[in-house]
């Protein structure tokens, strides 16, 4: 039976950083992923906050970055019509770049730094005393496991690790991705070559728990829409109908004009918050990071997931150097639950508990959008009699002016 | 328009005869919601004469239909190397 | 037996995405080995079993090569040569480099793919057998014998079959009849990733590489495609379809 010091399943972002980090410490780990390639089962939006990369992964210069982020823009839509706000940045902390691509670097970086990763082979079970991985119907043995599957915890779950998710504890998106040029890039979303626009959607055509994303990459831009299970079994959403109706919407097709569609792709992510986070994240020489730990923050205009994930993998895995320093694996666990208890994860979650109150909250998505909508259009368009902006934000939000006020200042509060 | 056929022309597929997931066709009989019909990204849940079909086909591996379905839905990931490949995920 | 097997490294081409509007490829999609040379990898670890021996895989290619060719060791080779790095990549500096790399140890056997899934220009072992002047034999169904330092071998010429008899060493190309190749386990993947790769530069080898011509454009054919949908009761639809197919051949 071969052996290894640690075994990680999954070569997502969170399987990639806990095995870069035992790789740099020395350790010998074995990463397998279940795609033929790195990076090819991996889905997300499109940005990526930059501070764990540029702190902990050696080169990140020459990370597949495709644009960073200097544009922020919230777009309200409502059927036909629709209203924006934008940020512009001075200075970026995050930047698009395709999963797939940004994977495969990374899983050089772990070649690089003496670790092995094989991929085309998947993970079936994980047998404990003595512990072993077993796979394509052989059996590795090794000190400890880094469960890093994913947002679908097959294995976690076998494992008794963590439950499975409840359709209001996760969402799925879906996403398609155009090609453009460089230049119709930099000239429809007006930015300069490295720079990007983010671009968040709330209203149409979800009109509830979800919302749509557009990033800029390069000379691809990737468009989609995340909409909570449970509101889409609700309401009887079409899933597979609803980036199409998203991207025919005039301010959508607009920008997505002259563009030529290459991808389509469908992925869950976690939205419980740190209600999805279960209470012990190991089981002594076995952890779990990233979706399968549930570390996602879903802040309503952002999802937050692919830094955390990475950083859970860099806790866990210096959590394992430091158990088999002190020569006992089985506290590998322990050690790696209060160092994630005691990092930026559990505060940025524990900070947004609040945030999952006000995105419970249907008027945000529903009635909202449509209010700023009309009362805009009351605003500027003039048929005969124009309407003063007073007159017409009483006259729509007649009746619900305190209970809006109300949400604001939660939304505030909380997001 | 872009079907969803259509859309998943543009998506690579390494396809196992053998499905990795696989509706437990009494259940769906008496399955109140079939919610599989809608909700699936992918389309790959049909219903005809009051019988749902599945085709692994073309699954993007979301995981929704697991989540969603409300009885015990025999679901793994593909073999290894089998599945979708992205290239743009 | 000293066998080398040469191979290469393609695009996986059944991810190549196309823009519809512009017909360009994205070649933006990860490498693999070629089924092609997957058969002659397979051939040379066969002959190894039955008349033992070593099979060095032996490859020049883009950076990703250090990646690619752990298939070959994965399959089973027990090391490779390779170039890893950027060069103007045609038919005849492949065939120099690989020449070169060859003339430095003496095989008994030497293997190819006939040609390759991508190219399909089938020049690579005739051209290499004629810098290492030594005979070739193409189109390989079958490997029937290798006995006294000779080698028979069946060749495949679409309308016949021919026998043909070589001393050693000897190129031989081999189509995809020849056998199946094997899928490497997980045990053989961990055991590919201790194998040794000797990975050369260009500037050792000393080659000196040719530029004889440009690839001006690269687009794919252009796909008619009717996208005429049918619709309607069954019986109907059939017909219909019948109707279509007798129209359009
Ligand atoms: C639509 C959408 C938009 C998002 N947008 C953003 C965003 O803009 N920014 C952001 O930061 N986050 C975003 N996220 C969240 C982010 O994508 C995830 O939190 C992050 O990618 C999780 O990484 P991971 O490594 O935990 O999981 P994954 O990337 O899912 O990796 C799991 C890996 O394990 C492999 N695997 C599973 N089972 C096995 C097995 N049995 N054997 C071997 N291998 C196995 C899988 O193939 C996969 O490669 C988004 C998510 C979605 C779905
Ligand atoms: S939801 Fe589940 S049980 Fe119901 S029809 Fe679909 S697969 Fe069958
Ligand atoms: S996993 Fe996703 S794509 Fe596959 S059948 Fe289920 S819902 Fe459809």
């Amino acid at each position: 039976m071969e052996r290894f010091d640690a075994v990680v399943i999954g070569g997502g972002v969170a399987g990639l950083g806990s095995a870069y980090t035992m790789a740099v410490n020395d350790l010998d780990v074995l990463l397998i992923e279940r795609g033929g390639n790195i990076g090819e089962k991996s889905v997300y939006g499109g940005r990526i906050y930059s501070w764990v990369f540029e702190q902990y992964v050696k080169g990140f210069d020459n990370a597949p970055v495709e644009r960073w982020v200097k544009k922020e823009r919230l777009t309200f839509l409502d059927e036909s019509e629709s209203v924006s706000i934008e940020f512009s940045a001075s200075r970026a902390c995050s930047f698009t770049a395709i999963l797939t691509k940004f994977n495969r670097w990374l899983s050089e970086k772990v070649e690089d730094a003496g670790g092995l990763v094989v991929s085309g082979v998947k993970v079936e079970d994980v047998k404990r005393e003595p512990l072993r991985v077993v796979a394509d119907g052989e059996e590795i043995g090794c000190d400890v496991v880094v469960d890093a599957e994913g947002v679908n915890p097959i294995i976690a779950m076998k494992l008794g690790i963590r439950k499975d998710w409840k359709p209001s504890e996760v969402a799925v998106g879906v996403k398609e991705v155009f090609k453009f040029s460089e230049s119709q890039i930099n000239e429809r979303f007006l930015v300069e070559s490295d720079e990007g626009l983010a671009n968040l959607f709330i209203g149409y055509p979800v009109f509830g728990n979800g919302g749509g994303f557009l990033y800029t990459n390069k000379d691809t831009v990737s468009v989609g829409l995340v909409v909570r299970v449970d509101f889409a079994m609700k309401k009887k959403l079409e899933v597979y109908d609803l980036v199409e109706k998203f991207r025919s919407h005039r301010e959508l097709a607009s920008l997505l004009k002259g563009g030529s569609m290459i991808e389509y792709s469908a992925h869950l992510v976690p939205e419980a918050g740190i209600h999805g986070v279960p209470e012990r994240l190991h089981d002594k020489n076995i952890l779990i990071v990233g979706d399968t730990a549930g570390f996602v923050l879903n802040r309503g205009f952002t999802i937050r997931g692919v830094d955390l994930a990475f950083y859970s993998g860099v806790l866990a895995g210096e959590s394992i150097k430091k158990a088999l320093d002190e020569g006992e694996i089985a506290l590998a666990g322990e050690i790696y639950q209060r160092s994630v208890e005691e990092s930026v994860i559990m505060r940025e979650l524990e900070r947004f508990r609040k945030a999952l109150k006000v995105l419970e909250n249907t008027r945000l998505y529903e009635d909202y959008p449509k209010t700023i909508i009309g009362i805009l259009r009351d605003v500027f368009e003039i048929k005969d009699e124009s309407k003063k902006l007073y007159d017409s934000v009483m006259e729509k939000t007649k009746g619900k002016k305190l209970r809006m006020l109300m949400d604001v200042f939660s939304a505030f509060r909380g997001l | 328009m872009e079907s969803i056929e259509n859309r998943l022309g543009l998506v690579s597929f390494t396809v196992d005869s053998e499905p990795h997931i696989k509706p437990k066709s009494e259940k769906c009989e008496t399955c109140s919601l079939k919610i599989c019909l809608f909700i699936c990204p992918a389309r790959l849940y049909r219903e005809e004469d009051g019988k749902v079909y599945f085709n692994h086909e073309g699954c993007l591996e979301c995981g929704t239909c697991r989540i969603a379905c409300p009885e015990d839905l025999d679901w793994e990931y593909p073999k290894g190397g089998y599945g979708v490949h992205y290239q743009f995920g | 037996m000293k066998i080398a097997v040469c191979v290469k490294e393609i695009y996986n081409l059944e991810q190549v995405k196309i823009i519809r509007e512009t017909r360009e490829p994205i070649l933006d999609v990860p490498k693999k080995l070629d089924d092609l040379s997957k058969n002659a990898i397979e051939e040379a670890l066969r002959i190894r079993e039955k008349h033992g021996g070593e099979v060095v895989a032996i490859s020049a290619g883009s950076k990703d090569l250090k990646k690619t060719i752990k298939e070959a060791l994965a399959m089973g080779a027990d090391r490779a040569i390779i170039v890893s790095e950027d060069f103007q990549s045609n038919a005849e500096n492949t065939a120099l480099i690989l020449s070169k790399i060859l003339s430095k140890d003496s095989f008994d056997l030497i293997l190819f793919g006939d040609a390759s899934s991508d190219e399909y220009s089938a020049q690579m072992a005739p051209r290499v057998a004629e810098l290492l002047r030594i005979p070739q034999i193409t189109y390989v169904r079958e490997i029937k014998e290798i006995s006294d330092g000779k080698i028979v071998c069946i060749r495949d010429m679409d309308y016949y079959y021919e026998t043909v008899e070589s001393n050693l060493p000897c190129v031989v190309s081999v189509t995809n009849e020849i056998n199946e190749p094997r899928i490497p386990a997980l045990k053989d993947i961990l055991k590919a990733s201790k194998k040794p790769v000797d990975v050369v530069s260009l500037n050792d080898l000393k080659v000196e590489l040719v530029n004889p011509y440009q690839i001006l454009e690269n687009l794919a054919p252009e796909i008619d495609r009717k996208q005429e949908v049918i619709q309607g009761d069954l019986k109907e639809v059939v017909k219909q379809i019948v109707e279509v197919i007798r129209r359009e051949i």
